[in-house]
C-alpha cells in the first residue's frame, strides 16, 4: 500500500483494491480479518481516548475532555490493534513486586502523570464518569495474551476508579476464575454489582487470538432490578449486537466522588502487603476506551454498522415513562418438585395437585418487573410446615434443618449471606475467613441434622466459603460432634471437583459446589480444604448437603452450637426462594407477602394452594376398609375384649389428631396475626426512617403506625402465649382472662363494661384449644360492639352449670337487622368457632334494641 | 408543682427498656434519677443506704425476681413505693407483687404513654386496682381463714367496694352506687391493699425467701 501512494490517483485506488483482496483472500479461510472503524464522538461521549498516540498525553475525542498523563510501570504504547483501531497499549509488563501478590508493579496508565499514595492522582476535578440521569456506559476492545486463570496477577482491570480511602469507585475487571464484574467500591455511594461468566464456548468463546469489546451499561434507574447489564463481544464479521453475558443490580447513582482513573490496572497505596496497590495489570491489550453518558443500546457501539445503531436519542424516543408508579406486584416465578420446574394451575384458586409425597419444594418469588427490589421486603410461608412466616433475603444461605425419624424437616434455621463478607479480598483462597457461632433448636423427635449450604435462587451470583464447621452441645467446648469437621478426608480434595466424606453436591449445576484447598493463604493451614459455592451463573444453582445422625446427647439437649468459618461475596438476584424439604401428604398453602417502601407503603401477596395426596395406603378408604376388616376378623374370631382394646387405640389415635389439628390451628392464628403485624411494624418503622428529612408529617405518621403496631402486636401475643401456656388450662383462668381482655379493649372507649362474671368458679380443666376459641369469639363479639354500637354499655357474663360454659355479650347500642347480610357473615365466622368446640353462637338483634350474642358450649367431662 | 423532685429508682434488666425509662424521668422536673440497678441484688444492695421515694421494678429479673425483690425492700425501707413493670398482663404475677408489698403496676406497653401519669397517681396515693385483680384479691380473702386481728379483715364495705370493682365500675361509679366520696372510695382501696399486704407479707417472705 505503500507502493500505491506514490503513483497515480486512479491507479491507487485500483491498487488499493488489488492489495486489499489479496490480502483479505487468504485469511477468509484461515480466520476473520476484522475491520472496526473506531468511535466517533458524539454528545453522550463523556471522555473518548483513542490510545493512539505513541506516548503520553493521550489525547480526549470526548466533550469533556481529560488527557491521560501517566503511562506508567512498563505500559507500551503504539501497539498493533484491531485493524481499523490505529494502535494500542499494552499492560502486560511489571517493574518489580512478586507476580500474582498485592506487592506487583504492574503496568497501568494513569490520568494523572504519577501515582500518588494519596489525592494527587485522583482524576481531575470535575471529571464525569456518568450522565445526568446517572447512567452510564463503559467500554473497551481488549486482547488478551494469556488465559486470565494463567496470568500472574490479582485480577485483570480494564478500567477502574479506586484509590486511598475515600476514592474507592467502581472497578470493572475480569477475575482470574473466568468471571467479568463490574464491582461499585466502598465510597461510590451504591451497592451491587454484576458479574458473569465470560463464555468459554460458543460464537464468543475467550481466547488469546481475537479481539473483544467488553462494555458494562447502567441504565441510571436506581429502583430497577437488573439496571447494569454485561457485554462481552467477540470481535467478528457478522456481529450485529453487543452480546449480552450477564445482568447486576446498582442500588443507587454513584455520588459523583473521585478516584485514581486507571486503564489496565488500578492505582492504590500499597501498605505493607494489606493492600492491592498496582497488581492487577491487564495481560494484553487494550485499545479504544469510552465513557458515555448514556446506557447505550446492544447496537450503539462502533462495530455495529452505523446505519443498523440504535442511537441514545431514539431509545429515549421509544421510551414512554410510564405515568404514576407501576402497580407493585409479586408473582411466583417457578416451582420446582423435586429440582425439576412444574406448571402451575391457571386458575389461582385450584391447588397444585402432585403426586404421592414427599417432595421437596422450591418456590421462587419475587417482584414484578419494574419494582426495585432494594426497598422490598419479602416474608413467605407454607401452611402447614412452618410455623411462623419466614423472612427471605435473596442471597446464599446455610441451613440447619432438624429432622425426625422418617425424615420429615421438624425444624429450620437459616442463615442468609448478601453482599460482602469484611475479609473478603476478590479471590476464595485470598480471603480470610470469619468465624460465626449460632444456636439452633432441635425439637422433640429430632433425629438427624441436615447442614445445606445453597447458593439460593438461580439469579444469585458470587461466592460463599465455609470451613470449621463444628456441632457441638451449649457449654460444651470439647470438640465437634459432627463427624469430618475439618474436611480431613474426601476423595480427590485437591481438585474443585472433589467431594470430602459425608457430604454430596446438588442443584441445576452441580459444579458451583466446589472444594477449596488453601495453599498460601496466610489464615489458613496449607491444604486446609473448605467448601464453596463459585457461582457465577445467572440461570443455576448449586448446593452442599450432608446429612448426621444426632446423638442422644444432642436430641437432649433442644439446643445446638453451630458454628463455622466463612467468608462471602454475594449479589443478589431479584428473585426470593423458599424450599422446603420432605413435604408429606396433606393440603398447604404457598403464601408470600411483600412491601414495598420505593413509592410509599405498597402491600403484595400471592398465594397458591398445593395438595400433595397421600400414598394409597394411607387415603380415606384404605384404612377404614382394612380396619372394618380387621374388626370383623377380630369380632368373628377373638373375644370382646381385643375389640375394646381396638377401639381405645383408634380413640388415641383420634385424640392425637385432634391435638395436631388445635396445635395447627393456634399456630395459623399465629402466623397470620403476628407476620402480619411485624411486618407492617418494621416497614413503617423503615418508611419513617426513610422520609424522616424529606416529609416530617408523613414520617411521624409511620411512627404512629409502629407504635400502634407494636402496641397490637404485644396484645395478639400476649393472647397467643396465654391460649398455648398450659399454667391457663382452667375455667378461672379462663375468666380472669375474659376480664382482662374486656378491659384493654374497651378502655380507652367511652363505652362502659359490666362484668358479670362469678369470683370463684369450680376447678375445671379447659384445653388450649377451647379457651383460644372461646376467647377469640368473645374478643370479636367485643370489637363489633366497640366498632358498631355507639356509645352504650357492655354487660359481659359468664356462667356454668356443671356441664355448659354460656357466655353472653350484650349491649344496649344501636342493633341491626339481624336478617343483614353483614350480621349472617359475622354470624357464620363465630358460629364456626363455636361449631369446631362443639357449642353454639346465637345472635340477637334489632335496630335501636342492642345486640346479645350468646355463646353455649357443651363441656364433655374427658 | 412547687415540691421539690422526687427520687425514683429503676430497676431493670434490659437496657433499651432502662434506657427509655431513664430518659423519659430525667426529662421531666418532677422527677430524679436516684439510681439504676440491672438486677434485684445489686438493688438490695444499694437503696437501703439511701432510699428513694419511688422504684421502679420489673417483675422479671435474671436471679432474684423482681417480687422477691420488693417483698425485702419492704422488710428495710417499709416507707418506699414500689411500682412494678411488666411484659405480660399475667394476674397471678401482678398479684403476688402487690400482696408483696408493691402498690401500683404497669405493663411494659403502656409504658411511653402512661409511665409520668401513673407515677403521678401513685404519690398521689391512688391504688390502681383493675377488674382481673380485683377478683383475685376478692378469692384470696375468701380463700384464706380470717385473722384473729380484726384489723386485718376485710370490713363489709371494702368488701362491698371490691366487688364493684370485680363487675368492672370505675371508681367515681362506685363512690356513686355506694353513696360515699370519691376520696373515701381511694382510702378504701389504700387499706384493702395494706390489709393484703399484712395478711400475705409473713406468707411472701416465706414463699419468696425460702426459694433461696
Amino acid at each position: 500500500m505503500l507502493q500505491a501512494n506514490r503513483s497515480a490517483p486512479c491507479f491507487e485506488r485500483l491498487c488499493v483494491a488489488f492489495w486489499l483482496v489479496l490480502f483479505l483472500l487468504p485469511l477468509q479461510g484461515g480466520g476473520e480479518e476484522v475491520r472496526v472503524p473506531p468511535n466517533t464522538r458524539d454528545r453522550h461521549t463523556l471522555h473518548l481516548w483513542h490510545l493512539d498516540e505513541a506516548a503520553p498525553p493521550f489525547a480526549d475525542d470526548s466533550i469533556t475532555p481529560v488527557p491521560l498523563l501517566g503511562l506508567l510501570n512498563g505500559a507500551r504504547a503504539g501497539q498493533a490493534s484491531l485493524s481499523g483501531l490505529g494502535s494500542a497499549v499494552s499492560f502486560h509488563h511489571q517493574v518489580g513486586g512478586v507476580p500474582g501478590q498485592s506487592s506487583l508493579r504492574g503496568a497501568i496508565l494513569l490520568a494523572q502523570p504519577a501515582l500518588d499514595s494519596g489525592p494527587a492522582d485522583n482524576a481531575p476535578r470535575g471529571f464525569r464518569y456518568f450522565g445526568p440521569d446517572g447512567a452510564f456506559t463503559y467500554e473497551a476492545f481488549i486482547k488478551l495474551e494469556l488465559s486470565p486463570e494463567d496470568a500472574q496477577v490479582v485480577a485483570l482491570t480494564i478500567l477502574s476508579m479506586d484509590g486511598e480511602k475515600g476514592e474507592r469507585i467502581f472497578s470493572f475487571r475480569i477475575e482470574r476464575q473466568g468471571f467479568l464484574t463490574f464491582t461499585p467500591l466502598p465510597d461510590c455511594g451504591a451497592k451491587g454489582g454484576a458479574m458473569a461468566s465470560i463464555p468459554a464456548s460458543g460464537p464468543h468463546a475467550i481466547n488469546s487470538r481475537d479481539w473483544f469489546h467488553v462494555a458494562v451499561t447502567y441504565s441510571g434507574k436506581e429502583n430497577d432490578p437488573d439496571n447494569l447489564t454485561l457485554y462481552w463481544t467477540k470481535m467478528g464479521s457478522k456481529v450485529s449486537a453487543a452480546n449480552v453475558i450477564g445482568k447486576g443490580t446498582l442500588s443507587h447513582d454513584f455520588n459523583g466522588l473521585l478516584g485514581d482513573l486507571a486503564i489496565g490496572n488500578e492505582a492504590r497505596a500499597h501498605i505493607g502487603d494489606k493492600d492491592n496497590a498496582t497488581a492487577e495489570p491487564f495481560p494484553g491489550l487494550i485499545d479504544e476506551v469510552r465513557i458515555s453518558s448514556v446506557a447505550r443500546h446492544p447496537t450503539d457501539f462502533t462495530f455495529v454498522p452505523a446505519e443498523k445503531r440504535v442511537t441514545p436519542e431514539q431509545v429515549a424516543g421509544q421510551l414512554v415513562e410510564p405515568r404514576g408508579t407501576p402497580p407493585f406486584a409479586l408473582r411466583l416465578v417457578r416451582v420446582l418438585v423435586n429440582g425439576k420446574p412444574v406448571d402451575t394451575p391457571e386458575n389461582a384458586l385450584e391447588p397444585l395437585t402432585l403426586g404421592a409425597g414427599p417432595h421437596r419444594l422450591d418456590f421462587d418469588f419475587g417482584p414484578a418487573p419494574g419494582v426495585s427490589g432494594s426497598s422490598l421486603q419479602v416474608r413467605s410461608q407454607l401452611q402447614g410446615v412452618d410455623e411462623r412466616w419466614r423472612e427471605s433475603a435473596p442471597g446464599m444461605s446455610l441451613r440447619c434443618q432438624v429432622l425426625d425419624a422418617r425424615r420429615n424437616v421438624l425444624s429450620e434455621t437459616e442463615f442468609d449471606r448478601v453482599g460482602t463478607c469484611p475479609g473478603w479480598a476478590d479471590r476464595v483462597e485470598d480471603s480470610t475467613l470469619r468465624p460465626r457461632s449460632e444456636l439452633i433448636h432441635v425439637p422433640q423427635g429430632g433425629r438427624e441434622l441436615r447442614v445445606l449450604l445453597t447458593s439460593g435462587t438461580p439469579e444469585t451470583t458470587g461466592s460463599f466459603v465455609i470451613d470449621d464447621l463444628r456441632i457441638s452441645l451449649p457449654g460444651d467446648n470439647s470438640g465437634s460432634l459432627w463427624a469430618n469437621s475439618d474436611l480431613k478426608t474426601g476423595t480427590n480434595l485437591t481438585s474443585p471437583a472433589g467431594v470430602p466424606d459425608g457430604w454430596s453436591r446438588h442443584g441445576s449445576n452441580p459444579a458451583i459446589a466446589r472444594v477449596v484447598m488453601y495453599l498460601d493463604n496466610p489464615t489458613r493451614l496449607k491444604n486446609d480444604v473448605a467448601l464453596a459455592l463459585v457461582d457465577s451463573e445467572q440461570g443455576e444453582y448449586g448446593m452442599w448437603e450432608s446429612v448426621r445422625k444426632l446423638t442422644p446427647a444432642m436430641e437432649k439437649a433442644g439446643m445446638l452450637v453451630v458454628s463455622w468459618s466463612e467468608t462471602f461475596n454475594v449479589i443478589p438476584g431479584t428473585l426470593h426462594r423458599a424450599s422446603y424439604v420432605n413435604v408429606p401428604s396433606g393440603h398447604f398453602t404457598f403464601r408470600a407477602i411483600g412491601l414495598s417502601h420505593s413509592h410509599g407503603p405498597m402491600a403484595a401477596s400471592i398465594s397458591l394452594p398445593i395438595h400433595i395426596p397421600p400414598p394409597f395406603w394411607q387415603r380415606a378408604w384404605f384404612w377404614p376398609l382394612v380396619t372394618s376388616s380387621v374388626v370383623a376378623l377380630i369380632a368373628l374370631a377373638i373375644y370382646r375384649d381385643s375389640r375394646r382394646r381396638a377401639r381405645r387405640k383408634l380413640r388415641e389415635i383420634s385424640f392425637q389428631h385432634t391435638l395436631e389439628r388445635d396445635r395447627t390451628r393456634i399456630a395459623r392464628d399465629m402466623h397470620d396475626d403476628l407476620g402480619t403485624r411485624i411486618t407492617v411494624l418494621t416497614a413503617s418503622a423503615s418508611l419513617a426512617r426513610h422520609e424522616i428529612d424529606r416529609d416530617p408529617e408523613r414520617s411521624r405518621d409511620h411512627l404512629d403506625t409502629v407504635t400502634k403496631s407494636a402496641r397490637e402486636l404485644v396484645v395478639a401475643m400476649d393472647g397467643l402465649v396465654w391460649a398455648v401456656d398450659p399454667a391457663h388450662d382452667s375455667l378461672d383462668q379462663f375468666a380472669s382472662h375474659l376480664t382482662r381482655m374486656a378491659e384493654e379493649i374497651l378502655r380507652d372507649s367511652p363505652i362502659r363494661v359490666r362484668l358479670h362474671i362469678p369470683p370463684e368458679l369450680p376447678h375445671l380443666r379447659l384445653g388450649s384449644n377451647f379457651r383460644h376459641n372461646l376467647a377469640l369469639a368473645a374478643k370479636e363479639s367485643l370489637h363489633n360492639a366497640l366498632k358498631h354500637a355507639g356509645s352504650c354499655e357492655i354487660h359481659l357474663s359468664l356462667d356454668y352449670d356443671g356441664t355448659r360454659i354460656v357466655i353472653e355479650i350484650r349491649d344496649t347500642g344501636r342493633g341491626f337487622e339481624a336478617s343483614g347480610v353483614s350480621a349472617r357473615h359475622g354470624l357464620a365466622n363465630l358460629s364456626n368457632r363455636l361449631a369446631d368446640l362443639g357449642g353454639t353462637c346465637v345472635i340477637t338483634s334489632s335496630p335501636g334494641q342492642g345486640t346479645l350474642i350468646r355463646f353455649d358450649c357443651p363441656l364433655s367431662n374427658s | 408543682m412547687i415540691h421539690s423532685p422526687t427520687s425514683i429508682a429503676i430497676v431493670e434488666d434490659d437496657p433499651s427498656l432502662c434506657k427509655i425509662l431513664a430518659d423519659m424521668l430525667d426529662g421531666n422536673p418532677d422527677w430524679e434519677l436516684a439510681g439504676i440497678f440491672a438486677d434485684a441484688e445489686a438493688a438490695l444492695l444499694a437503696i437501703p443506704h439511701r432510699p428513694p421515694k419511688v422504684v421502679l421494678m420489673d417483675i422479671q429479673l435474671p436471679g432474684m425476681s423482681g417480687i422477691e425483690c420488693v417483698a425485702r425492700l419492704k422488710e428495710t425501707c417499709p416507707d418506699i413505693q414500689v411500682m412494678m413493670v411488666t411484659v405480660y398482663d399475667n394476674n397471678d404475677r401482678i398479684f403476688e407483687a402487690l400482696a408483696a408489698g408493691a402498690i401500683g403496676y404497669l405493663l411494659k406497653r403502656d409504658v411511653p404513654d402512661k409511665l409520668i401519669q401513673s407515677l403521678g397517681e401513685l404519690l398521689d396515693g391512688d391504688s390502681p386496682m383493675s377488674a382481673a385483680i380485683a377478683r383475685k384479691v376478692v378469692q384470696h380473702f375468701r380463700k384464706t381463714p380470717p385473722s384473729a386481728n380484726q384489723d386485718h379483715n376485710l370490713t363489709p364495705r371494702e368488701t362491698e367496694i371490691l366487688n364493684h370493682l370485680v363487675n368492672g365500675s370505675l371508681y367515681k361509679e362506685i363512690a356513686l352506687d355506694v353513696g360515699i366520696g370519691y376520696e373515701t372510695v381511694r382510702t378504701h382501696l389504700r387499706r384493702i391493699y395494706s390489709k393484703l399486704q399484712v395478711r400475705t407479707r409473713t406468707e411472701a417472705v416465706v414463699k419468696y425467701l425460702g426459694r433461696g
